[in-house]
């Protein structure tokens, strides 16, 4: 991917490009950008938001990160950048209705405990703090090695540990009592 | 805990991220933006340079621009001063401060009328002189 990206650089079709990254990584960032502001509409307006920017910037990236981690860094600061924005401190969003798609065929005692139990859990995830509940995600969710979630966070390794150390504390104490 | 987050993609994918879809309109969507905003820039740019063909302040130049219908300068001339710097630094334009008036004069220098000439001429050249300016 990376040696595709350098060559159609040069080419200058910049446009053919984004279209490509969009088609890989389209879903994955809208998810990433989920586990953020935690709000479909919102997740998919500023993932729009990201792409642009990805596009306006495609001239900054070096080759030196790979562009999954370059584009990963962006829409993880856009996402702060939002949580930190005025708009969101102070216009409130209607929360969407909870998703139940439980079909009658699965209503088996045993699967109906495990779903709850991880319901509760990813509803505790959501209501972790930023920097705890993006260690959480990017570790199990994405299954990123503790390295590139300190770059992709902008921290060392060390303080991934401590922080995801932190945010599983925090989940057992609202989950277990 | 352990094992409960071990399972979380699983989880995730099968109740958060289930309506969550990354949709082809949303593809289309982003593509048009960035298209407007390239043709804006573009226009600007274009108007810009043309406008200089004769000695503008800068003041001048946002109340030229204005006619024109652009907008993106409206309280945020600071931006119109930056693409002009911008200019004078490829060696597009040049500047010179008038004493009588007391005001900075902006001209094309050759190089930008040259430039102006051939994205005015040529529809498919346009787009890649411009682009090269805008690339910095």
């Amino acid at each position: 991917m990376e040696e595709l990206i350098l060559e159609m650089l040069d080419t200058e079709d910049k446009e053919a490009l984004i279209d490509e990254i969009m088609n890989r990584y389209g879903q994955e960032v809208l998810k990433l950008v989920f586990s953020y502001v935690n709000n479909r509409a919102v997740a998919e307006d500023l993932t729009q938001d990201i792409f642009v920017k990805c596009y306006q910037s495609l001239h900054t990236y070096s080759g030196k990160a790979k562009l999954r981690t370059w584009l990963w860094r962006i829409a993880i600061n856009h996402c702060k950048d939002f949580l930190k924005s005025w708009y969101n401190k102070n216009v409130v969003i209607t929360e969407e209705e909870p998703i139940n798609n439980t079909t009658q065929k699965e209503l088996v005692e045993q699967t109906i405990i495990q779903k709850e139990e991880d319901d509760q859990l990813i509803a505790a995830i959501m209501k972790l703090p930023i920097k705890y509940r993006e260690a959480i995600y990017l570790y199990y969710y994405e299954e990123l090695p503790i390295k590139e979630i300190a770059q992709l966070t902008e921290v060392g390794d060390n303080t991934v540990k401590t922080r995801l150390r932190r945010a599983k504390e925090l989940l057992k104490v609202q989950l277990e009592g | 805990m352990e094992n409960r987050l071990r399972n979380l993609k699983k989880a995730m994918d099968r109740k958060t991220f289930s309506e969550l879809n990354f949709s082809e309109e949303h593809r289309k969507n982003i593509l048009e933006k960035i298209k407007r905003q390239d043709e804006s820039e573009e226009t600007i740019l274009l108007a810009v340079m043309q406008l200089l063909a004769q000695d503008r302040t800068g003041f001048e130049l946002t109340k030229l621009l204005r006619g024109r219908g652009i907008q993106k300068f409206e309280e945020n001339e600071g931006f119109l001063y930056t693409l002009l710097h911008r200019l004078e630094q490829t060696g597009y334009l040049q500047s010179s401060w008038c004493l009588e008036t007391e005001a900075k004069y902006y001209q094309l220098t050759d190089k930008g009328r040259k430039a102006l000439r051939k994205a005015e001429k040529k529809q498919s050249k346009k787009q890649f002189v411009l682009k090269e300016l805008l690339e910095w």
